[in-house]
């Protein structure tokens, strides 16, 4: 077995524990129009940093996807969603991580960053299919706070579980 | 390092943006601000003005208008009411007096189209209550009230008291409160200084200064489908525009529509025409004037004949059967805005 | 925990509250309506706003008053259209989707600074 055959099979285990994130997530009740703590960010975040970005690629859009045909919600309207935000918190991932040194920007900008891009994604895809209403935008102060709330949660998760790890680090990324 | 130095540049130009955004994106300086006084919708529209100059002269003005309606609103328990129901037999302030004088000097000048002595028949036809009840009043006790001639003409003053000399006499300020309203609205705004803010009391409207590069505009709502607009026009700092309607009060009984502007010739709720609306060009007084003069067009059979009389020449009149009639000199000041063919529109 | 945070993260907290800031701008100035515009059961019903008046639309009751509008009782399960209160801002909505009820705040035509009725 080769380093990137055992590199598969780790990233397999962590898209399987972000499935069941997401999954448990789903059945957890939800006070203002669906807002969720996105436990499930931790693992991609944690993804991105112990290998690379396109790993925190994958393990998102398998979460998305398996995680749908779990709960039957491929391809409906809360798939759509679900699909949106992490395409839009991936692509704020990637961006971030071309233009930001890790010298100077920490965990917290990448999680925050992550959160933000996942909102924007999202109201954008419900403004254009789903709630075809300027209506919604109303609600788009409430979700930045809860975003930024849980961006740095889970930034904290994260940040723990690579000290721990750190000495399992494969790459001499610096971390942090 | 060029990543590092691009970084840099990227989220400096990122913020720039945001900046100008956010700028770009909070309106011009207008403060809107509505209130509900006495079932009366209250809008303010001031123009760069600050806050709390506006917020002074708004609670300024709803708190002479609320002891107004303290003192005159002519259903609840108040001075006035005591008076109608002869509760008690004078009225001695000085500033009610004066008020109902004024009151009594547009009954004069309105030939009394716009009559404040006919509380008796409005309450007649139940139009003296929050929610309307209407009621067909007896043909008899129309004819006792007409026949009496109310009138402020038939108050006495004595040792600088008012005493009524007709029994039927009531007195309802109701068609000229609004007008009153908008002009101690312009009081208040000389007095504070300020100097352009649009007001509309109940839909009518008092125009003070304007907006920087225009003047303020108002529609004038469609008589037949308050959804809908009629027209548009301009107005110049310090007029103010008026319109009395069948449409806000009323109740319909066989198909006929009764509205709280009672005929005070002839004691009838109902009217051939739907609406009246005057401009009033900048004078003293021209928010009463632009409450009061609508009404001897509203009540008008001869329109020709009411605009000599009154010497007044900035009306229209809308009838019930989509017939506007209006004269150059309105037609002049506003513009049409209702779907081709929908209403004829006809030169008095 | 604070000893993970570095310069470039308050950079990026501040664009956080920029955009906070910016999206909160849209609760201020907005204008007044003047039309609530109501779908129910395929019909398109318009009232204006200048008035007071209740209104019976099934198994709902609507009130408009000064100039904004709620709706008063509904018998649907979650009642999050009676908990939203009052709209009175352009393009704002409620929505009673087990009775298939929207009712939004529009503006008539064209830009007037106000209506005279």
């Amino acid at each position: 077995m080769t380093a990137q055959t055992t590199d598969i099979h780790i990233i397999a285990k962590l898209s399987a524990i972000a499935i069941v994130l997401h999954t448990a997530e789903f059945f957890l009740p939800s006070p203002i129009f669906g807002l969720k703590p996105g436990i499930a960010n931790v693992v991609v975040l944690f993804a991105y940093y112990f290998f690379n970005l396109s790993s925190a690629v994958y393990v998102s859009l398998i979460r998305v996807f398996i995680s749908s045909l779990i709960l039957g919600t491929f391809l409906t309207p809360t798939f759509f969603l679900s699909f949106s935000g992490a395409l839009s918190s991936l692509g704020c991932l990637a961006i971030a991580s071309y233009f930001l040194n890790k010298k100077f920007f920490s965990i917290y900008s990448f999680s925050m960053l992550m959160s933000l891009g996942h909102v924007i994604g999202q109201f954008i895809c419900v403004r254009l299919f789903i709630i075809q209403d300027n209506g919604v935008f109303f609600l788009v102060p409430i979700f930045i706070i809860f975003a930024f709330i849980f961006a740095l949660i889970n930034a904290y998760i994260v940040d723990k579980i690579m000290r721990v790890s750190k000495s399992q680090i494969k790459n001499d990324k610096i971390y942090p | 390092m060029l990543p590092r130095q691009l970084s840099k540049i990227f989220f400096n130009l990122l913020i720039i943006c945001l900046l100008l955004l956010n700028s770009s994106c909070t309106k011009q300086n207008f403060y809107e601000k509505k209130f509900l006084v006495y079932g009366t919708i209250l809008e303010f529209k001031f123009y760069q003005t600050p806050k709390n100059i506006a917020d002074e002269a708004m609670a300024n003005i709803i708190a002479q208008l609320n002891e107004l309606n303290s003192i005159f609103h002519p259903w609840n328990n108040t001075v006035i009411n005591e008076f109608n129901k002869n509760q008690i037999t004078k009225i001695c302030d000085d500033r009610q007096i004066q008020i109902i004088y004024r009151a009594y000097h547009y009954e004069k000048v309105t030939n009394g189209f716009f009559n404040p002595a006919i509380g008796n028949l409005i309450e007649a036809w139940g139009f003296h209550t929050d929610e309307i009840v209407g009621k067909i009043p007896d043909d008899a006790l129309i004819d006792k009230i007409i026949n009496s001639r109310p009138s402020l003409k038939q108050l006495n003053l004595n040792n600088g008291c008012l005493e009524k000399v007709n029994h039927f006499l009531q007195i309802d300020l109701g068609g000229i409160i609004k007008g009153y309203a908008l002009d101690l609205a312009k009081e208040e705004y000389k007095k504070l200084n300020i100097k352009n803010v649009l007001t509309n009391f109940g839909g009518n409207i008092y125009a003070h200064g304007h907006p920087d590069d225009r003047f303020w505009e108002v529609a004038i709502q469609d008589p037949y489908d308050q959804t809908q607009l009629l027209a548009k026009l301009k107005l110049p700092p310090g007029s103010a525009i008026g319109t009395s309607g069948n449409y806000e009060k009323y109740f319909i009984h066989n198909g006929k529509r009764y509205s709280h502007l009672i005929n005070p010739k002839n004691g009838s709720a109902f009217s051939n025409h739907s609406s009246a609306t005057v401009f009033i060009s900048p004078q003293n007084e021209v928010g009463v004037k632009s409450d009061v003069f609508s009404k001897p067009f509203y009540f008008s059979s001869d329109l020709k004949q009411t605009q000599l009389d009154m010497n007044f020449n900035n009306f229209f009149v809308t009838d019930l059967n989509r017939n506007i009639y209006i004269t150059e000199s309105m037609l002049e000041k506003i513009e049409w805005i209702f779907e081709e063919g929908k209403y004829f529109v006809q030169g008095i | 925990m604070f000893k993970v945070f570095k310069a470039g993260d308050f950079l990026i907290l501040a664009l956080f509250c920029i955009i906070l800031i910016m999206s909160m701008a849209i609760y201020l100035n907005l204008p007044s309506g003047d039309i609530l515009k109501i779908d129910y059961q395929n019909q398109t019903i318009k009232y204006s706003l200048n008035q007071n008046k209740k209104i019976k639309m099934g198994d709902l009751d609507i009130e408009i008053k000064m100039g904004k509008a709620r709706v008063s009782h509904s018998n649907c399960k979650n009642q999050y259209c009676v908990m939203q209160g009052w709209i009175s801002h352009i393009n704002q909505s409620i929505l009673c989707v087990p009775n298939l009820f929207k009712m939004t705040i529009s503006q008539k035509i064209d830009e007037h600074d106000s209506t005279n009725y």
